[in-house]
C-alpha cells in the first residue's frame, strides 16, 4: 500500500477562529460530527489531502502536522524510535475507529503515525 | 577472525558509541588477549581517546564517526546512522533546558486543571462514553478544553484509549529517564489532591488542613450519607464513595461535597 501523507492537522490556540479562516479562503469544509468534536476539513477537491483542526494546549505551540497512513501503528512506532525517533503520545485508538501514534522525528519536528478504520481505508 | 564485524552488533547498536562497546566486548570476549590498545590502532586513534569515547567522556565529531567507519570497512549506511544519531544526541542534549521548561508548565497545568483528575475518575463510571462531547457536557467545559485535557493525559501516560469503545486509566509509569521521572511524578499527584479553579464556598471553621480537595467518581446513592460523616472524617468519606458496588457519578470533595458534572452522566 505504500506509506503515504493522508492527513494534516492544524493546532490553533483558537481553532473556531482558524476553521472560520480557511472556510472563508478556500471554501473548505468543516464537519465535526465525530465523538471527538473534531474539526475535520473537507478540502471539497478532486486531488489533494483532507485534513482537521485540534486545539492547541496553552502551553503548546500553533503548528501543522502531517500524518503518514501506515498498516501497524505499533510496529511503525518501534521502528521510529530505533531510528533515533521519540514517541510523544504512543498508540491510541481513536473511539471513531481510527488508530495514530505521535512521534518526533530525529530533527524534533512532530508528525503522526495513522491507520484508518478498515471502512475509510483507501480513502485519502 | 578478530577483526570482523559481527552484523547482528550493527544491527542493533543505536549509535557508534554502542556499537565500538560491543564490538570491544565481543572481540574480547572470542581473544581474552585482545585489547582496547589492538582496537584503538586499528581505529586509527589512541587507547586514551577511545576509553574517553567509549565512557561518554568525549564527545564523537561527525569526522570521526566517518573515519572509524572507514577503517572497520561499515557499509555507508550504517555510518550514515550513526551520525544522524549522534547528530540527534546533541541536539537533545542543547534542548534539555527548553523541554524541561515545557514539561515543568505541562506538568503544572496537569496538576491545576481540575478537569484531569474528573476525566481519569469518569473513565471509571459504568456509564462512561469515549466521546469527548459527552465528557465537556458531564463536566460542563467545551470541548476544545476537554480535548486538550485528554490529550494532556494520553500524553503523560495517564490515560490510554485502548480501544474504540473504551478508554483506560492506567498506572504510573517506571521512570527511566528525567523525563520519565517527573511523568511517573505527575501520574501519582492525582492521587494525592487536585486542585480545582472553580471559587470554593468559604467557611469559617475550616482548618488549613481541610483545604486540599480532591475528585471522586462515586456512587450518588450513598451522597446524603456521605455529607452527614464528611465533618467527622475526610478519609472515611472518601472510603465509603469509592468502595460502593458502582460508580455513576464524579463529585468533588472540599468543604462541601458538589458534582463537577453538570449533567448527570
Amino acid at each position: 500500500m505504500g506509506n503515504p501523507v493522508a492527513h494534516w492537522q492544524i493546532l490553533a490556540k483558537k481553532p473556531d477562529e482558524a476553521a472560520a479562516f480557511y472556510q472563508a479562503l478556500f471554501g473548505w469544509s468543516v464537519h465535526t460530527a465525530n465523538r471527538l468534536g473534531y474539526r475535520e476539513v473537507d478540502t471539497n477537491a478532486d486531488g489533494g489531502i483532507d485534513g482537521g483542526i485540534w486545539p492547541s494546549p496553552p502551553e503548546g505551540n500553533a503548528m501543522v502536522t502531517l500524518y503518514v497512513e501506515v498498516d501497524d501503528v505499533a510496529r511503525y512506532v518501534k521502528k521510529a524510535t530505533t531510528l533515533g525517533a521519540k514517541v510523544v503520545m504512543p498508540p491510541q485508538q481513536l473511539p471513531d475507529g481510527d488508530e495514530m501514534a505521535v512521534i518526533l522525528d530525529v530533527e524534533g519536528i512532530p508528525f503522526g503515525i495513522m491507520r484508518r478504520r478498515a471502512s475509510r481505508r483507501g480513502t485519502a | 577472525m578478530t577483526g570482523a564485524i559481527d552484523p547482528d552488533i550493527l544491527e542493533h547498536s543505536g549509535d557508534m558509541r554502542a556499537f565500538l562497546r560491543e564490538t570491544l566486548a565481543a572481540r574480547c570476549a572470542r581473544n581474552p588477549r585482545y585489547s582496547l590498545r589492538a582496537f584503538a590502532r586499528q581505529l586509527g586513534t589512541d587507547h586514551s581517546t577511545l576509553s574517553q569515547i567509549l565512557r561518554g567522556r568525549r564527545p564523537l565529531a561527525v569526522r570521526t564517526i566517518a573515519r572509524f567507519s572507514e577503517k572497520l570497512r561499515l557499509p555507508d549506511s550504517a555510518r550514515d546512522r550513526f551520525i544522524v544519531a549522534e547528530r540527534t544526541q546533541r541536539r537533545h542534549a542543547a534542548s534539555a533546558p527548553a523541554r524541561l521548561e515545557r514539561l515543568g508548565r505541562e506538568l503544572s497545568t496537569l496538576l491545576s486543571d481540575w478537569r484531569h483528575f474528573a476525566i481519569l475518575e469518569l473513565t471509571r463510571l459504568d456509564a462512561f462514553t469515549p466521546d469527548s462531547r459527552w465528557i465537556a457536557r458531564v463536566l460542563g467545559s467545551t470541548v476544545d478544553d476537554t480535548n486538550v485535557a485528554v490529550q494532556r493525559l494520553l500524553r503523560f501516560g495517564l490515560l490510554q484509549m485502548t480501544s474504540a469503545s473504551s478508554w483506560t486509566a492506567i498506572s504510573p509509569v517506571v521512570p527511566v529517564s528525567l523525563d520519565g521521572f517527573l511523568e511517573a511524578v505527575a501520574a501519582r499527584l492525582p492521587a494525592l489532591h487536585a486542585v480545582d479553579g472553580r471559587p470554593q464556598p468559604a467557611r469559617g471553621d475550616v482548618r488549613p488542613g481541610d483545604r486540599a480537595e480532591t475528585t471522586i467518581a462515586v456512587d450518588s446513592r450513598r451522597v446524603d450519607q456521605a455529607i452527614e460523616l464528611m465533618d467527622r472524617c475526610r478519609t472515611d468519606v472518601i472510603r465509603l464513595l469509592t468502595t460502593g458496588d458502582r460508580k455513576d457519578d464524579v463529585y468533588r470533595l472540599s468543604i462541601s461535597l458538589v458534582p463537577v458534572t453538570t449533567t448527570k452522566p
